[in-house]
């Protein structure tokens, strides 16, 4: 069986709704919304032709809510 | 009339198992799908069974197995097959050719011909991506050296981190960036308030790929390193494979601080020698250089109960008993025996090894 890409779903709207597989057994709560936004597309553009590392190299920055990026 | 339908996952999406909850990575399409802790059980107990064995031997309802097969084939995670035998498992061996696949250098007090010893030492281990930081200035002629001498390397890609200042030439920014198209990023950090990107970064070089940018976090010292946060998991093959052997942050990892120390990181405490009087090559070599290689999430305290542990990529420099090279990552405020994120600077838990390593300022910053 031949499983083709897809283009890539972002995981904000789908955390909006508590999907039935976690209600219906009493996971305590969906609380983790987890966001993989494109914020330093190094590893995560894949249009470029340069050859992008498939980790972060480093964790520098705290991706908190005083994090502003320009 | 009976259904001899075997349910298979696609190789690629692979169920792990946390304390509370467990999720499908899906490592072809990087996505991650939570599921409750009965659905894995479930898919782990149909394997090897036809529908029909499924659906009799199964603790849950005919509806609620409906309700899980549904989700499976719904998200594209699985199908039924009369011939699962010829869908075997993924192969998770993890195999680079490069003796080092990554390398951080701190700049700012190496001289060029350092930095230039550095990456011909780097590009017989056939480094492929490099990290250069300055904390403390953005030393333009010193990067634009070493990214001239790149383009002899293996080296495929490079990331920039500089200090902001206001008499950065942007021009210069622009010649250097149009010039070297290995240069992935490159990151002005501590950025004042009220800050604008300048408007002479020609859109010509940033195109679609934008490939500089600003941030008011201040790029200090290797302390600011070692943060766990779902914005740095990774769900692809090359991660999931290694994490299965290996250590996601160090393994064939080789850093140089701006001392000219070589370690495994620029945050750990241990160093293997000096540029000055040891070779790259004769570190690595050194088994005890490695022994943080194979340090996998499995054998780690409360990461191996965690269902993130094969998209993590860990930090060992920083970590919550610094006695106990198997502790927690100190900067994860994840707990998976809750499935919850806490900031990770407020925990009880923490302050022992916060205080260890003289970071009690920099997480009352961040809690600012």
């Amino acid at each position: 069986m031949i499983r083709p890409m897809k283009p890539k779903i972002f995981y904000e709207k789908e955390a909006e709704k508590v999907p039935f597989y976690m209600s219906l057994y009493q996971v305590k709560e969906y609380n983790y919304k987890i966001t993989p936004k494109v914020v330093f597309p190094y590893y995560e553009s894949e249009e470029s032709v340069v050859i992008k590392p498939k980790k972060p190299i480093s964790k520098l920055f705290d991706y908190n809510d005083q994090l502003k990026i320009f | 009339m009976t259904n001899s339908k075997f349910f298979k996952l696609f190789a690629s999406c692979i169920p792990v198992k946390g304390a509370k909850r467990a999720v499908i990575c899906d490592i072809q399409r990087k996505d991650i799908y939570f599921i409750a802790p009965i659905i894995y059980e479930t898919i782990m107990e149909s394997e090897g069974k036809n529908k029909d064995q499924i659906y009799q031997q199964s603790k849950l309802s005919q509806e609620n197995l409906d309700k899980v097969f549904n989700f499976l084939l719904e998200k594209d995670l699985g199908f039924w097959s009369s011939n699962p035998e010829n869908f075997p498992k993924l192969d998770l061996t993890w195999k680079s050719p490069n003796f080092i696949t990554d390398s951080i250098i701190e700049i700012d007090e190496l001289r060029i011909k350092e930095l230039q010893s550095i990456l011909e030492q780097l590009s017989k281990l056939k480094c492929k991506f490099i990290e250069l930081r300055a904390y403390h200035s953005a030393p333009l002629q010193k990067i634009e050296a070493f990214l001239k001498k790149c383009l002899e390397t293996p080296v495929r890609s490079l990331i920039i981190n500089c200090q902001y200042n206001e008499l950065i030439n942007w021009e210069e920014v622009n010649r250097i960036l149009g010039t070297y198209q290995r240069v992935l990023s490159l990151i002005f950090h501590s950025t004042p308030n009220g800050f604008q990107r300048p408007k002479t970064l020609t859109s010509e070089i940033e195109g679609k790929d934008k490939r500089v940018f600003f941030i008011n976090q201040s790029i200090n010292s290797e302390k600011c390193c070692g943060h766990i946060s779902a914005k740095y998991f990774e769900i692809n093959r090359d991660v999931f494979t290694e994490s299965q052997q290996y250590n996601t942050c160090l393994n064939r990892k080789l850093s140089i601080d701006s001392k000219g120390n070589i370690k495994n990181c620029p945050s750990m405490q241990k160093a293997f020698g000096n540029i000055k009087n040891k070779s790259l090559e004769e570190v690595v070599n050194d088994s005890d250089f490695q022994k943080y290689w194979t340090i996998k999430k499995e054998e780690i305290h409360v990461c191996k109960d965690c269902e993130f542990r094969h998209v993590c990529t860990d930090c060992r420099a920083y970590i919550e008993d610094p006695n106990d090279l198997y502790s927690k990552p100190l900067k994860c405020g994840y707990n998976p025996y809750t499935a919850e994120w806490t900031e990770w600077g407020n925990l009880p838990e923490k302050q022992k090894a916060i205080n260890y390593y003289n970071m009690k300022d920099f997480t009352i910053a961040i809690n600012k």
